[in-house]
């Protein structure tokens, strides 16, 4: 009997090993902090060589997480539709998951492997803030192929997206508290000792209206309606931006303008876009946690993820173009903070899991070595100590600052310069047609522009184009600007491997 | 003996699924996997609350069946009207365009009004009347002739109001929607009406 | 003659209605009901045209002490009893404990010469279902 009663937990503990082998045992933060940091010496190549080097196995079994970065990198080195490529496959992993919340939500809120193993065994279904930047970024992309019905279609989608999440979350809540209530589980953050609660208390964070909802999502939205004259679609999205960031009175402008404002002739309506940073990294935070084990109490170590935020970047608060006019920039979304707004409202969920697995972990500590002596309890602690890791995933080439800015400027070539950037290069760019979005990423010393296309379908509806004159495409600026300091080398590259690319194709 | 038993029930699952699956094919013109259905488009929609089909049928309904009586229009000489902006006013992405289509959808299939194309369809008339005239493709005969577009004799315009409220589990929004007629030579209204809608939801 | 039966014959002349429809005798031929109509009455119909488009007046009435909720749209047929129109939306009416509420209706076109009020409520199954949906999570 003994030795049954052994036997069987010791095949428990294959199999469960077994089962975590794919997903856990991987450091997505050691892995990514190197890919990052190579995005941040100017080098986008090597870490997207890196990405795939991480990522070898069979395509199926590529995660949301693959996805999500590779788009990300491409969309640096302005392969838009590459980048976009990636992204679909992501979007169809985030459609997959709004199938499920639409059909039986209830699957989502527990899976039930985690309640034995840890969090990181779990599918990862990508952060609700993530989900919703995914299908702007995929916007911002089409933009930049001077697409913006397609972009049109994304936004779109973004607000279908926004509704589902927020009805899965509300109905969530609900249950998590009833859940807590049933099992007796009341821990909250606030009493896990030594667990870092001010990244949650800070202002940045609390003043969010939940973790899911950006204003820049909407000011694009209200952004690419206005440019595809369709203002009483524009209008809301503006309305929304300024709801969820009533301190940034400057965003009012826009829905001002949308009634007031005559377009002058030979003027671009630029939206700059300035992403500076990385989003936060997930870490864990081993804590000792009281949990009662059959008639005594223990202390547990569990972990828990702590959110490191990335200071490498600072936010430029304006733009020079031409050396002259003075652009201000605000700061629309702060995905840092929607980071951290996310594991706080995933805190009661993390603890509960964890101190649940704890009271079985400890049980079978106990029943091991009661029954097996030493080498079953050796297993079980080896155990315990290779599943003890919380989860770490989280996208991380994200921006951790979106900020805006917005002029109307003479169509044509203009020069940019960042106020306050690390790198203060020059950049070159161009627009043209009615409206336009210039986006701009900085990583500590490396500045990426990415530069749109002319959106050759918006000239001005009052001109009665001569219809003998089939509209040139816009002459295509040089579309690869990599301006780092310190890796000139790896600008050549690029340009060149993004060329082939592009010939490729034709 | 507990796992047998799981095991030949998930197996009589699988079966009785693949079994019922089977059924809907070849015997009848459908050809489904379950659980999409075609429904009937005109049904009262009360999933959300947010702005939905039946706002949008209802809103397009009350106003052309009201137009249709005003003074000018039952003067039987078939105005010609343009549709400028309905202005949207409320926090929802309302497309108030599709709202107007609508309306002009049941208007000109009542036969009472006209239409003249409006400022979003104008670029793709004039490119079209351009091309027949200068790109020297077209038979002479056949190119209709610039100059000859007729201006609208109404204006018609509106906005989309919304006030919503939360209270505890309670969220409850009331819509209104505008829309007015206007003459284009001497600014006259002439005809007005609203249509307001309430939608409340409880958890 | 009760309100039940007051037919419109006169108005149904005045209107021009020839054929069936002018022979019909009672409120129930210008009424369909899908579903049940158990505790709902409609109690009278009149129509009558005005600047060439015919108007419908429907008077319903609650007979319950409970809130009831219908469904309702009309039919506008032309003379010769082809439909004259679209299917309409559904719409719905509230009817308050023991409430009589007029509806008034007019027709989308002037070839519209004969009408059918369609009324609709919820079965009382489907009323049951309904409740069930709303316990657990609903899109």
């Amino acid at each position: 009997m003994p030795r049954s009663r052994f036997s069987s937990s010791l095949l428990l503990a294959a199999v469960v090993v077994l089962l975590s082998g794919c997903g856990s045992m991987r450091s997505y933060d050691g892995e990514l902090k190197q890919t990052v940091g190579m995005v941040k010496s100017g080098s986008v190549t090597a870490a997207l060589q890196d990405l795939e080097k991480n990522n070898s196995g069979k395509e199926e079994n590529k995660d949301l997480l693959y996805f999500f970065e590779k788009g990300e990198l491409l969309r640096l080195t302005t392969e838009f539709d590459n980048s976009n490529q990636a992204w679909m496959r992501a979007d169809a992993k985030v459609h997959e998951w709004e199938e499920t919340a639409k059909t039986s939500p209830e699957k989502l809120f527990g899976q039930v492997g985690s309640f034995l193993l840890n969090d990181r065994t779990r599918r990862y279904d990508g952060f609700d803030y993530e989900k919703v930047l995914l299908t702007s970024r995929i916007a911002l992309n089409h933009i930049g192929n001077g697409d913006w019905d397609k972009a049109r279609t994304e936004i779109k989608k973004t607000h279908e997206r926004e509704a589902i999440i927020a009805q899965v979350r509300e109905k969530q809540l609900e249950e998590a508290k009833a859940e807590a209530e049933k099992k007796n589980v009341k821990t909250t953050y606030k009493e896990l000792k030594g667990y870092p609660v001010e990244m949650f208390d800070d202002p940045e964070v609390t003043k969010l209206a939940n973790g899911y909802q950006n204003a820049f999502t909407h000011y694009l939205a209200g952004f690419t309606y206005e440019a595809l004259g369709e203002k009483s679609l524009a209008a809301p999205g503006y309305r929304k931006a300024m709801e969820l960031r009533p301190d940034l009175p400057r965003l009012g402008g826009a829905l001002e303008k949308l009634d007031n404002h005559k377009q002058r002739p030979g003027y671009t309506d630029v939206l700059f876009v300035v992403e500076a940073g990385t989003a936060p990294a997930r870490e864990s935070m081993q804590i000792p946690v009281p949990v009662p084990l059959g008639q005594r109490f223990g202390v547990v170590s569990i972990s828990f993820p702590v959110i490191h935020s990335d200071k490498s970047t600072a936010a430029p608060g304006q733009l020079m173009v031409d050396g002259k006019d003075a652009i201000s920039l605000d700061s629309i979304t702060n995905i840092d903070a929607m980071a951290r707004r996310s594991l706080k409202d995933e805190m009661p969920g993390i603890i509960g899991r964890n101190i649940v697995r704890a009271i079985a972990k400890g049980v079978m500590q106990k029943e091991a070595g009661d029954r097996g002596g030493l080498i079953g309890s050796l297993l079980a602690t080896a155990f315990t100590v290779v599943t003890e890791q919380a989860d770490e995933r989280s996208w991380r080439t994200l921006p951790a600052l979106i900020s805006i800015g917005r002029a109307q400027i003479p169509s044509g070539k203009h020069q940019m310069t960042l106020a306050g950037a690390q790198d203060s290069k020059v950049l070159d760019f161009t627009v043209s047609g009615s409206h336009a979005v210039v986006p701009v990423r900085l990583m500590s010393g490396s500045t990426y522009l990415m530069q749109s296309k002319a959106p050759a379908a918006f000239e001005p509806s009052t001109v009665v184009a001569n219809a003998e004159q089939i509209a040139p495409p816009a002459a295509s600026v040089n579309q690869v600007e990599v301006i780092s300091a310190s890796s000139e080398r790896d600008t050549k590259t690029q340009s060149k491997s993004s060329l082939v690319s592009k010939k490729r194709k034709k | 003996m507990k796992i047998k038993h799981v095991s030949i029930s998930i197996l009589a699952l699988v079966a009785a699924l693949s079994l019922s699956g089977c059924e809907t094919t070849g015997s009848s013109p459908e050809v489904s996997g379950g659980n999409v259905k075609y429904g009937d488009s005109k049904a009262v929609e009360t999933l959300t609350n947010e702005f939905g089909s039946t706002d949008l049928q209802t809103i397009a309904e009350a106003m052309s069946r009201s137009m249709v009586q005003s003074r000018v229009i039952i003067a039987g000489n078939r105005p010609l009207v343009t549709v400028s902006e309905v202005k949207n006013k409320t926090s929802e992405y309302i497309d108030t365009k599709s709202i107007t289509d609508s309306i002009r959808a049941q208007l000109l299939k009542s036969g009472a009004v006209r239409f003249a194309v409006d400022i979003d369809a104008m670029k793709t008339q004039t490119d079209e009347l351009m091309r027949q005239n200068n790109s020297g493709l077209y038979k002479k005969t056949t190119q209709k002739k610039v100059g000859n577009m007729q201006g609208a004799d109404y204006r018609l315009e509106g906005n989309i109001t919304s006030i919503v409220k939360r209270a505890g589990d309670v969220k409850d929004v009331y819509y209104k929607f505008s829309l007015q007629l206007v003459d284009i030579e001497n600014g006259v209204i002439e005809w007005a009406d609203e249509k307001d809608i309430r939608k409340t939801s409880g958890r | 003659m009760t309100p039940l039966f007051r037919v419109l014959a006169a108005v149904l002349l005045l209107v021009g209605i020839a054929g069936p429809a002018a022979n019909a005798a009672g409120i129930e031929d210008k009424i369909e009901i899908m579903g049940q109509l158990k505790d709902v009455k409609v109690v009278e119909i009149q129509a009558r045209v005005r600047n060439g488009l015919l108007f419908v007046q429907t008077e319903m009435e609650n007979l319950s002490p409970n809130t009831q909720q219908v469904f309702y749209r009309i039919k506008w047929l032309e003379e010769s009893g082809f439909q004259a129109w679209d299917d309409e939306a559904w719409k719905t009416l509230v009817l308050y404990g023991h409430q009589r509420q007029t509806l008034v209706s007019s027709a989308p076109t002037p070839m519209a010469k004969d009408f059918r009020v369609i009324l609709h409520t919820k079965g009382k199954d489907q009323q049951e279902t309904d409740r069930d949906t709303n316990t657990s999570f609903k899109y």
